[in-house]
Parts: structure tokens; sequence; C-alpha cells
């Protein structure tokens, strides 16, 4: 009965036709160097607001999955990547084109996708309902170790400068803390607005940090640009067979598909790393190494497969801990909440329908986007000819109305415009985005779950170092930071070491 | 890190120093109003507490982030001292351009705001649209007419399609 709800949910023709929408924008904005998956589903956030919330849903998740396999789409023909998860395609998504095989290029990094996206989605279908029956368990100290170890995860991985990963991840806490408290209604930072007092609203923040600020960054690049651009390797029509790339690729798409699986779960990874990861095991398990870099095509299989079967493992620490796994899931957490859904443990057995549809939606969309792959591939290809000078007014456009439709108020096109140029700021000197908005978005989450905490041991620190799962939450937080740190300190004095005894 | 960047470092730690003593002796008494009856207040942690640990939080980034720079940027003066580096050279009109451009199509994007918060969506993509592309340095009138047509469709999809109201 449940899983006769469950298709009919997935199988409406509303349904249906909003997968195919989101998965060709998605597709559209992952080809377009410069905006990446993020900016794709921050950009699909007006669009949910007529919606249904299953049907916005699958339109934002259509948009993650497009723009992931989109990225690869540049960094075959132009030899740039898309999206930092496509880095990797590019050592020999690249040459393949260049040697006349760009079609074939394309074909394996479209089956890589499908292939890494359905393994992820059966990965998700497997393990979400468990992991949440066991955080069924998890009391409000436990929650607010959580909601720690995701801002620690985001700001250890988001690379380079911990510093400034921490002064993101303060200054997103901050901005969650505008408006009416959850705890005893204390009124904070609404300056005497009363449009302040449900807080900043998070969709108009992420349309100004990733959309809008877009613009000013892209600006300047597209005046540059037009001085002088390499010019697009030409799409040729693929010679392989599916069988062939099954019959001799296997290996590299199971492995890949795993790797990418299992990272994926771990949060704010993203699909970078399990790529690298991935193309490197198929490197060195290969018969032919020196072949990578050249145009070989299990280096392609294997970025592809690994970066996309993060899409929906990324899912599991949302859906069943209500924790955000990176930016984009961060924006798709803020997609809830707009849709007055509470993801967390709770969600599998209060809307069970609604979660499994989304998961078993995620199938679907892995298929259409094998369709749509194998049928629209060539006219796709042609979009990485289009000038982005023609975007750049139709992201502002898009921007500010998405903004005012939130709650028809141009207050939020205010927020909408403050956030873009803190972002611009931002991205100007390296301060990464993903520990600013994921904090954002737990901010109050993790400061309520921290104040019932400590109403429930009475003022007490102690409660989060004396439950187990909590305090290992915390160690792990404390490690995630630390660790870059330690590692880059011993790293830079053997590097000193070796270079006192050279001389 | 170029020295650019280690200057832009420092002046950034810099104001976010001086902004969390601000935030915490300033902003927070002022712009917190506590209620008579705020219970949480028995344990210790009222409405003011998180937002003072965030503050206090920054505070120690912002010195850190400052201790770690403030070397790096005498390291980088000495260096441009010895190698006796020129102080810039003579900027031509089109760096400049480029350089303002992004303040420019800002302040295009607020007159789109200003003018889609008082006249409506559609008077509003007509003046800012032409003016973003004149700014981007479109050449080709296609672009302006592809521009117009996508704005046309974003209003129809919204208010017929989605059935949200757009001034």
């Amino acid at each position: 009965m449940e899983l006769a709800s469950i298709f009919g949910t997935i199988f409406t023709l509303q349904n249906l036709f909003i997968m195919n929408v989101g998965l060709f924008a998605g597709i559209l904005i992952g080809v377009l160097p410069g905006l990446n998956v993020v900016f794709a589903v921050a950009i699909m956030l007006p669009f949910t607001f007529g919606m249904e919330s299953i049907t916005g849903m699958y339109l934002m998740l259509a948009s993650y999955i497009g723009a992931i396999y989109g990225g690869a789409i540049p960094s075959i023909l132009l030899n740039t990547p898309g999206n930092p998860a496509n880095v990797m395609t590019v050592f020999d998504g690249s040459p393949m084109a260049r040697g006349g095989r760009a079609g074939d290029a394309l074909k394996l990094s479209l089956v890589g996708s499908v292939v890494g996206g359905l393994i992820s989605s059966a990965a998700l279908l497997a393990f979400a309902p468990m992991l949440a029956s066991v955080a069924l368990a998890f009391g409000s100290p436990e929650f607010f170790a959580l909601s720690i170890f995701g801002m620690c995860a985001a700001i250890g991985l988001a690379g380079g400068n911990i510093l400034k990963g921490l002064v993101m991840a303060i200054f997103g806490l901050l901005v969650s803390t505008v408006g009416m408290d959850a705890i005893d209604g204390t009124q904070r930072f609404m300056f005497g607005s009363p449009h302040l007092l449900s807080g900043v609203r998070t969709v108009a923040v992420m349309l100004g940090m990733f959309a809008l600020s877009e613009v000013f960054v892209q600006s300047r690049q597209i005046v540059n640009i037009s001085k002088g651009n390499a010019a697009p390797v030409e799409y040729q029509k693929s010679t392989l067979t599916l069988r062939h790339i099954f019959k001799n690729h296997w290996r590299t798409l199971l492995r890949s598909s795993g790797i990418g699986v299992v990272i994926g779960t771990i949060p704010s990874v993203g699909g970078s790393v399990p790529s690298m990861i991935a193309y490197d095991r198929a490197k060195r398990t290969s018969k032919n190494p020196d072949e990578y870099g050249k145009g070989c095509p299990d280096g392609v299989l294997a970025s592809e497969s690994a970066n996309s079967a993060t899409s929906s493992t990324t899912l599991v620490p949302l859906l069943t801990l209500g924790i955000p796994g990176d930016a984009a899931v961060a924006v798709l957490l803020g997609a809830f909440a707009m849709q007055n859904i509470i993801p967390g443990p709770e969600l599998f057995t209060r809307d069970g329908i609604w979660v499994f549809s989304l998961m078993g939606g995620l199938f679907v969309l892995n298929i259409f986007l094998f369709l749509q792959g194998t049928f629209f591939i060539k006219a796709i290809a042609n979009v990485t000819r289009v000038p982005q000078v023609i975007l750049m007014p139709c992201i502002v456009m898009l921007a500010t109305v998405g903004s005012f439709t939130i709650a028809n108020t141009t207050f939020d096109a205010m927020i909408l415009l403050g956030f873009a140029v803190v972002g611009y700021f931002m991205k100007a000197n390296g301060f990464p985005f993903p520990p600013f908005i994921i904090a954002m978005v737990l901010g109050a989450f993790l400061e309520t779950n921290l104040r019932r905490s400590l109403i429930l041991s009475e003022g007490s620190y102690a409660i989060f170092f004396t439950r187990p799962i909590s305090a290992a939450f915390l160690i792990i937080s404390a490690f995630s930071i630390l660790y870059p740190i330690i590692s880059t300190i011993l790293r830079k004095r053997k590097e000193a070491a070796a270079k006192e005894a050279k001389s | 890190m170029d020295s650019k960047m280690i200057n832009r470092d420092l002046v950034t730690y810099s104001a976010l120093w001086f902004g969390s003593l601000f935030l915490y002796f300033w902003v927070i008494p002022n712009h917190v109003i506590l209620r008579a009856f705020a219970w949480t207040a028995d344990i210790g942690f009222d409405g003011r507490t998180f937002p003072q640990i965030l503050a206090v939080c920054l505070f120690i980034v912002a010195t850190l982030g400052l201790v770690k720079t403030v070397p790096l940027v005498l390291k980088a003066r000495k260096a441009k001292r010895e190698s006796g580096a020129e102080t810039g050279a003579a900027k031509n009109t089109d760096d400049l351009y480029t350089q303002v451009l992004p303040l420019l199509v800002f302040l295009a994007c607020v007159l789109f705001v200003v003018l889609f918060s008082t006249v409506g969506f559609l008077i509003a993509a007509a003046v800012a649209t032409p003016i973003i592309l004149v700014l981007l340095k479109a050449n080709k009138w296609y672009y302006y007419v592809i521009a117009y047509a996508f704005a046309g469709v974003l209003y129809l999809v919204f208010t017929q399609l989605l059935r949200v109201p757009i001034p």
C-alpha cells in the first residue's frame, strides 16, 4: 500500500516534467564555466515557492544532479572544469576530445555519472533508514555535538586557511541569531525593523552570496575574456557502445562509485576528494598507467562516477540528522525550511512516504539524466559557446525576483544586495563559503540544542562530555580542525629540515 | 601568498578585531533586548550569551589572524624595500575600467532593486538590463533582445504559472 503511494507520488506527470526541467536547467548551468552546483541549486529556489514540497525538492535535486554532470562537458570540450569536482575529468577528457574522440569522452562521462548516481541512490535508500533509526535515540547534547561536527568538518575541509573558515563559520552563526530567539523570545539585532522578526531569510542570503555576487566577480572576467577566448572543441559522434563500456570498464565504474558513496557520506567532503582518490586508484590498478593523462577512458569514468556517487549519499546526514553534507545540500536544507519540512530521524516516521518518494525519485532522475545526456548531448555541447555576458542581467533579475517572492517584500531584495557585496568581498579575499552557509543554516538548531542541553543539566557543560556519542562527535570535531593545522606545521618543519640538510 | 593578498588579510583581520569589540561592547548590549522574564537566565545562558560567545570567538580568531599576518606583511615590505621594486606602474583607462566594473555593476543592481520596489519589475528590467549589458560591453543587438525576452518569460512564469504576484 505504502509502495503504491510512493510510486504514485513519484510518477505523476507534473513531477516527471519538473524533474526533466530541473535536470536540463542544471546541466545548462553546469556547462557554463564559472557557474557551479551551488549556484544551480540556489537559483532554482525561487521557482519552488508555488510548488508542492516534493515537486519543489525534485526540481532542486534535479538541478543538483544535472549540474554535477554538466560540469564534465566544459572539462572535455573547453579544457576547463565546470565544477571543482570535475577537475580530474579534464586530464583525460580533454586529450580525448582534442584527439577527435569528444563524443566518446562525453558518453563515458554520462555513463560514469549515471552509474555513480544510481549506486549512490541505492546506498542512500539502504543506509538512511538505518541511520535514522539509530539517531532516534539522540537527544539535545548529541544534536548540538553533531552540529558542531558539521561545521568543523566544513571548516577543516574548506581547504587553505582554517582561520578564514572559522571567521566564516562565526559570521554564519551571527547571522543566524538575528530575529526572535526560539527559547525565550529575546529580540536580537533587529535594529527596529519588523522585517527581521523571523530572522534574515536564508534564501535571500544564499541568492545574494552565491548568485548575485557571481555577477560582480564575473563582470571583470567577461570584459577581459571578450578580448580573446579559446574556442571549444567541435562535437564528434560517439563510437562507443554501452555494451563495450560495461564489458571493458565495469571494474572502474564499480570501484569508483564505491569510493564516491563511502566518502560522500562524510559531511563537507564534496565531490573533488572522491574523484581524486578514484582516479588515483584507477591509475594504480591499471595495466597501462602511462595512458592516464593522455586520453584514457578509465580516467574519465573514474572521475565522473566517483563525483556523481556523492550526489545522493551527501543527503544521508541531511535527511537522517538534519546536518547538511556540503554547501549545495545546505541550500537544500534552506528549501526544506521554506516548505516547513524538518529533516532528522523523525522525518522517517512522521513523513515516511514523503522521504521515500524523495529517495526513490533519485533513481528516476538518474534515468532521465541518461536519456537527456543521450538525446540532447549535441545541443548541450553547443551551450559552451553561449557568451556569459547574456547571463548576467538574467541572473540579476532572477535573484531579485526570487528574493522578493519569499515573503512578498522588497526588504529581502535589500538583504540580497547586502549579502551579494559581502559575498564578493569574501570571494575576493579567499574566504570559503561552505562554513558560512552551513553555520547559518545550522545556527538556530545548534543554539537551541545547546540551551536545551544546559536546561537539562541545570547549567553544567559536563553534559556534552559525559554522554559518549556527544563526546565522540566533539572529539572528532576538534580533530577535524586541528589536524590540518598540525599536518601543515609538521610538513613545514619537514621541508625546512630537508632544506637544511641540502645546504 | 602575494603581498596584495597579505595586505588585504591585514585589513580584514584588523576590521574583524575592532568589529568584534564593537559587537561585544555596543551592538549586543543595545540591540539584544532581554525580556523581563527570561527563564533560561537561571542557567546563566540568556538571549545575549550566544552572541557574546560568538563575539569572543571572533575576537580570538581575528587576533590569531593578526598574529599570523603581521610578520608576513613586515617580511613582504622588507623584501620589497630590498629588491627596490617600483611603486606601481601607471594604469591605462581599460585597466581602471576593469577595476571599477564590479562597483558599476553593483550600482546598476541597486538601480534595478530601487525601480523594482517603486515602479515594478517590467520597467526596472527595461531600464536596468541595457545598463548592465552596456557596462559589460555587450556589442551585439540580439543580446539585448534575449535579455528582454528572458525578463518577459520570467514575469510570465512567476505570475501566471507559479501564481506568485510580482510588482
